[in-house]
């Protein structure tokens, strides 16, 4: 979506399905031939370009817009929500910021693509340094494209109300008729000299094929290295692993790309991410935590612990309504729209599974404990 | 906290962090530079490595 907001390609039609069609076949090709070789060079070039872009973008929109200006048109549009995000008349509330902060320490310590780049370090001792380094640019990953949509509301508020108009913002807000996602793009693309567009574009790229090569090595390994090779014992060898390493990033490609074309949910994009990252990390979270610090944990309280995380999946919209409707229906509530979404939010879903995976982990642990506990 | 309030936790955890990045960013790509030549030469010297001399 960058990428066509920011060139000003269209939003409707094939710009979308073909700029992500070839944008995934370039991280297949290279992804299949160089392994994590290609993962660390493109990581590299990517951080180089990305890092100084986001540094220039970022002088520039404040430039454009202001450094004050920002915090007065966010007060003005948004009042104390838009500053304090526990506040009720906001859209966030505690539920969602202990949600995030959960995620924070996921993306950091548990998640797959972090581990993997982590297990394939010459120490720990580098681990430490790399971990320390980057939990700055973890942060300003996050920081840094929100402050870039914020500039861009200020921007969209008071430069071109009319174009603001159309992403429902500013004076004009009831004329929406246009994907407010595409607003950081526009605006960035307005803002930026051509030379800065293209560097920017670039790193956004960049940044693309980073976080794709690596969920399809660290994901096609696991498929291989933990589900495919034990099946075999030790009859696979490594030629056999890596061919089918290989075929396991294309079939995850296809795969990925075929559901980013054809699913459509209500989610915004990043609580939909939230929501399926669950699914994984809320029973792999209690089993790290309980493996590691509890003396009585089990295989069958990890089992169990990993089940039960796939009931964040009814975090997503379409199972969330379902439930909804069940859950009130139940109760003998009138099942409204409002009423769900009162009732079940995705942070709430998410938490609650987060809950459930630990009380599930530590009940199977107890009930069923490894034989060596008995001992 | 007041709005002020905050709005003074954003500007610092804002600037804080961009400048935090800024040295992060060029030390990074300086010494990723160096980590990667020296990662490639291991890479060569293995290769160059003959069978026998592995055992």
């Amino acid at each position: 979506m960058f990428i066509v907001g920011v060139t000003g390609l269209s939003q409707e039609g094939w710009a979308l399905p073909a700029v992500m069609s070839g944008l995934l076949a370039l991280v297949l090709v290279y992804t299949v031939l160089g392994g994590m070789i290609s993962v660390v060079v493109t990581d590299y070039i990517q951080f180089v370009v990305l890092s100084f872009g986001l540094l220039l973008a970022t002088g520039l929109a404040v430039n454009q817009v202001g450094w004050e200006q920002i915090f007065t048109t966010v007060e003005s549009e948004m009042g104390a929500a838009g500053f304090d995000p526990l506040v009720a008349e906001g859209t966030f509330g505690t539920e969602y910021v202990i949600w995030m902060a959960f995620l924070g320490l996921i993306g950091c310590a548990v998640w797959p693509t972090a581990v993997s780049r982590v297990l394939a370090m010459e120490s720990t001792a580098a681990v430490k340094k790399q971990l320390t380094w980057s939990s700055i640019s973890f942060t300003i990953r996050f920081l840094i494209p929100y402050f870039w949509g914020i500039c861009a509301l200020v921007y969209f508020v008071t430069v071109e109300p009319e174009l603001g108009g159309l992403f429902g913002v500013g004076p004009l807000k009831d004329d929406q008729q246009v994907n407010a996602l595409y607003a950081m793009p526009v605006f960035l693309g307005r803002i930026l000299p051509a030379g800065l567009i293209g560097l920017v574009s670039a790193a956004m790229i960049a940044a693309f094929m980073s976080t794709h090569d690596s969920y399809l090595l660290c994901w096609s390994s696991v498929i291989t290295q933990d589900v495919v090779a034990p099946c075999y014992g030790e009859r696979l060898t490594a030629k056999t692993r890596v061919l089918l390493t290989r075929i396991f990033i294309v079939v995850i490609g296809i795969y990925i790309l075929a559901w980013g074309l054809l699913y459509e949910g209500g989610d915004d994009v990043w609580d939909y991410m939230a929501i399926t990252g669950a699914i994984y990390f809320t029973g792999a979270f209690a089993v790290l935590a309980g493996g590691l610090y509890w003396k009585s944990a089990s295989s069958t309280g990890a089992f169990c612990a990993i089940l039960a995380g796939g009931t964040a999946v009814f975090g997503l919209e379409p199972l969330r309504v379902k439930l909804g409707w069940l859950l009130l229906t139940a109760a003998g509530q009138e099942p409204t729209r409002e009423a769900i979404d009162a009732l079940l939010t995705s942070p709430r879903v998410g938490l609650a599974s987060i809950g459930l995976t630990a009380v599930v982990f530590v009940l199977g642990s107890l009930l069923v404990p490894d034989r060596k506990n008995k001992r | 906290m007041s709005v002020a309030d905050w709005m003074l936790v954003w500007k610092i955890c804002l600037l804080g962090n961009i400048a935090a990045f800024a040295v992060m960013s060029v030390v990074v790509s300086i010494g990723g530079g160096y980590d990667l030549r020296r990662l490639f030469r291991r890479l060569v010297e293995d290769e160059d490595t003959t069978p026998s001399e592995r055992e």
